[in-house]
C-alpha cells in the first residue's frame, strides 16, 4: 500500500479536481439528456417501423441512457498531458520519482471513473422517471446489476490503458490530436456509441465483442439491461483483465520509448 | 558554521557532482521561405545539427554554490537537463552523487530539487496546498517532516495569505514563491534553479535570494544556478563558470573575471555653492546645476587624485564613486568572448 502512495494519491488530487468542476458536469448532463431523447426517439421510430429486433425497445433505451450518463467513460480525455507537452511544463513531470506511465494512468482513471459518476449520479434518475419504453429500466436483476457495476469498473481500467497509449503517441507526435481521432473513431464504432452493438448482425457483433472497445462500456451495460447473463460474468473479466495487461504492456513500453528520445525545448 | 567548515574539507577531495567532456546535439528542422520552400520541405526535409554542448567538463562540490551564465542559447539549460535526468547526452560521463542522472532517473530525482522559472508544476486549478500535499506523496515525505518543512518555508517566503487559493488566482510573484518551495519540500541535497528570479519584483527576488543563502547555510544544500540576473549571482555564488556557444569559457570567482571590464569610474559631487572643477586627464566632465560628473579611467588618474581634486574645488555637500553596471561588464564579457 505504501508503495502505492503516490499513485493513490494522484488518484485522489484528479478526483478532486474533477468534483471542483461543477459547471462542466452540469453542462455535460445536459448535452447527454439532449442526445438521449434524440436517440431514444429514432429508436422508437426505428422500432414501429417493424422488423426483428434482438432486444426490446425499452431495454434498448435503457441502453442509450446508460451510455450517455456514462458517456467520459469512453469519450473526451483529459488533455493535461498534451497540455504539458505543448507548454514544456512535461519537465517537472520528467523529474517526479514515479513511474510515470503509471503517475498518467491514475489520471486517466479519475477522470473517467469520477467525471463519469458525477454525470451519471444527476442524470439517471431524470432518465428513470421516463415514461415505461422510453425510459431507463431497473435492472434486470441484482446479480445483473452488480456484474454492470464490476465490469464497468474493470472497463474504466481497460480505457485508460487506451489512453496512455494514445499518451505515449503524444509524446513520440508532439500532437495528440491524430490519436486521439483514431481512437476515437474506434470507440465510436466499436464500443457501441454510433449503434448500440446489439443492432449489428450476429458473425459481427462476436468479432467487435472481443476487442477491448467493447468491453468498456457496452458489454457492461448489456448486463444491466439483462441481454447478457451474469453467468457470463467471469469470461467478460478475463477478457477485461487480458486486454488490460496487453495494454498496459504495450502502453508502458511505448513510454518508455518515448522518454528515452524526449528532447525539452528551450529555456 | 561548523557544518558549512566540515563541508568545504570534504569538498577538497570528493566531487559531488562530475561532468567530464559533455556532448550533446540536436537536430534542428529548417526549410526556405515560401511555397516554393514548404513544397521542397515536404519532399525532402531538411535538419542542420546544433552543438548544443561540447567538451564540457567540470566538477562541484558538496555545498558550492555555483553559477551558471552565458547568453540565451549558450547550452545552459541543457546542461540542467541532463544533469537532472531528463536529456540524455550524446556524449561524455556524467555522476551526481555516484549516481548516472539518465540511467538511475527514479533514485536520482528523489535527491535532487528543480526549479524552471519559465515552467509550472503546481496544479493550474487546485488550491496550492493541495498540490503540496501531492508532492509530499509522490517523494515520500513523512508528514511530520512535511509539516516542520512547510512551515519553515511558510514563514520564509510568505506563503500563508496564498496556500489556499488556487494557483490560478495567485500573481506571477506568489506564484514562483510557490513553486519554489513545491521544489524544496522533499529537503533535497542538490538544488538546480533555472531562472528561479525571472519575472520577480525587488522584494521577492529578495526574498527568495535570502531563503536560497539560508537553504545552504541550514542544510549545506549544493546549488546550481542559471539566471541572467547578475545580482543573484553576486549576492548567492562563490564561483561561476561562463558558457558560450556550448563551450566552457571560463571557471572560477565572479570579481577577477570582471576585473578587467571594470575600467572606468563615474564620480558624482554635489556642492553647496557655484563651483570650478577640473579634473586633468578626465575622459569627461559635465556639469549640471550645482552637480560634476567626472568619468575617468583609475589607471590614467589616481581615485584618491580626483577625489582630493573635488574636495579642494568647494564645499562638497554629497559625492559618490561609482564602477561600470554589473549587467555592462557582462555584456562587454560576452562581447569579448564572441558570443
Amino acid at each position: 500500500m505504501k508503495k502505492l502512495k503516490p499513485y493513490l494519491s494522484t488518484l485522489r488530487l484528479r478526483a478532486m479536481l474533477e468534483l471542483q468542476y461543477r459547471g462542466a458536469a452540469l453542462g455535460g448532463m445536459m448535452t447527454q439528456l439532449f442526445f438521449g431523447f434524440i436517440l431514444v426517439f429514432l429508436y422508437q421510430a426505428l422500432y414501429a417501423s417493424g422488423g426483428q429486433q434482438s432486444s426490446t425497445l425499452y431495454q434498448t433505451a435503457s441502453y442509450v441512457w446508460l451510455q450517455q450518463a456514462f458517456f467520459r467513460v469512453i469519450i473526451g480525455s483529459d488533455g493535461a498531458l498534451n497540455g504539458e507537452v505543448m507548454s514544456g511544463n512535461v519537465v517537472y513531470s520528467l523529474c517526479r520519482p514515479v513511474d510515470l506511465y503509471g503517475y498518467w494512468y491514475m489520471r486517466a482513471v479519475a477522470y473517467r471513473s469520477v467525471g463519469s459518476l458525477m454525470r451519471a449520479l444527476l442524470m439517471l434518475p431524470v432518465a428513470m422517471l421516463l415514461p415505461q419504453p422510453l425510459g431507463l429500466m431497473l435492472p434486470g436483476s441484482a446479480a445483473g446489476f452488480a456484474a454492470f457495476m464490476l465490469s464497468l469498473a474493470m472497463g474504466v481500467l481497460v480505457m485508460a490503458a487506451l489512453e496512455n497509449i494514445m499518451s505515449a503517441c503524444t509524446l513520440i507526435t508532439l500532437d495528440y490530436r491524430g490519436a486521439a481521432n483514431m481512437l476515437g473513431m474506434f470507440n465510436a464504432f466499436a464500443a457501441g456509441n454510433l449503434l448500440p452493438l446489439t443492432l449489428f448482425p450476429d458473425h459481427w457483433q462476436r468479432f467487435i465483442l472481443s476487442t477491448p472497445f467493447a468491453q468498456t462500456l457496452d458489454v457492461p451495460i448489456r448486463y444491466y439491461t439483462g441481454q447478457l447473463s451474469p453467468e457470463g460474468l467471469g469470461g467478460t473479466l478475463a477478457l477485461q483483465v487480458f486486454w488490460m495487461a496487453a495494454l498496459i504492456l504495450i502502453g508502458w513500453l511505448l513510454w518508455r520509448r518515448a522518454l528515452n528520445r524526449m528532447v525539452i525545448q528551450g529555456g | 558554521m561548523g557544518k558549512l567548515a566540515a563541508l568545504d574539507k570534504e569538498a577538497a577531495y570528493m566531487a559531488y557532482i562530475h561532468v567530464d567532456q559533455l556532448d550533446k546535439t540536436y537536430r534542428i528542422s529548417q526549410r526556405s521561405k515560401g511555397a516554393l520552400g514548404a513544397i521542397k520541405g515536404f519532399f525532402r526535409p531538411n535538419y542542420t545539427q546544433v552543438e548544443a554542448l561540447s567538451q564540457v567538463s567540470f566538477d562541484i562540490a558538496p555545498g558550492e554554490v555555483v553559477g551558471y551564465i552565458g547568453p540565451n542559447g549558450a547550452g545552459k539549460s541543457t546542461t540542467v537537463k541532463i544533469l537532472s535526468g531528463i536529456l540524455v547526452p550524446d556524449g561524455g560521463t556524467v555522476t551526481v552523487d555516484g549516481r548516472i542522472p539518465w540511467k538511475q532517473r527514479r533514485t536520482h530525482v528523489s535527491h535532487i530539487g528543480v526549479v524552471f522559472g519559465q515552467r509550472t508544476q503546481l496544479w493550474w486549478d487546485v488550491p496550492v496546498i493541495d498540490s503540496y500535499e501531492l508532492l509530499r506523496d509522490i517523494y515520500r515525505v513523512p508528514q511530520a517532516e512535511f509539516r516542520r518543512r512547510l512551515e519553515e518555508m511558510t514563514e520564509a517566503l510568505d506563503l500563508a495569505a496564498v496556500l489556499h487559493t488556487p494557483l490560478r488566482q495567485l500573481s506571477l510573484g506568489q506564484r514562483m514563491r510557490c513553486e519554489l518551495a513545491a521544489s524544496l519540500l522533499h529537503s533535497p541535497r542538490l538544488l538546480f534553479l533555472d531562472e528561479p528570479t525571472i519575472g520577480l519584483d525587488a522584494v521577492s527576488k529578495l526574498a527568495v535570494r535570502d531563503f536560497l543563502a539560508g537553504e545552504r547555510e541550514r542544510h549545506g544544500t549544493t546549488i546550481m544556478l542559471t539566471t541572467h540576473d547578475m545580482e543573484d549571482i553576486t549576492s548567492l555564488c562563490s564561483r561561476v563558470m561562463v558558457l558560450g556557444h556550448g563551450k566552457k569559457l571560463y571557471d572560477g570567482a565572479l570579481d577577477p573575471l570582471l576585473a578587467r571590464y571594470n575600467t572606468q569610474r563615474t564620480l558624482t559631487v554635489e556642492y553647496e555653492q557655484e563651483t570650478q572643477l577640473d579634473v586633468p586627464g578626465a575622459e569627461r566632465c559635465q556639469k549640471e546645476g550645482l552637480t560634476y560628473r567626472v568619468v575617468f579611467r583609475p589607471d590614467q588618474v589616481d581615485t584618491a587624485r580626483v577625489l582630493e581634486l573635488a574636495q579642494r574645488a568647494g564645499h562638497v555637500h554629497d559625492l559618490s564613486v561609482q564602477g561600470i553596471p554589473l549587467d555592462e561588464m557582462v555584456a562587454a564579457l560576452y562581447k569579448e568572448m564572441a558570443l
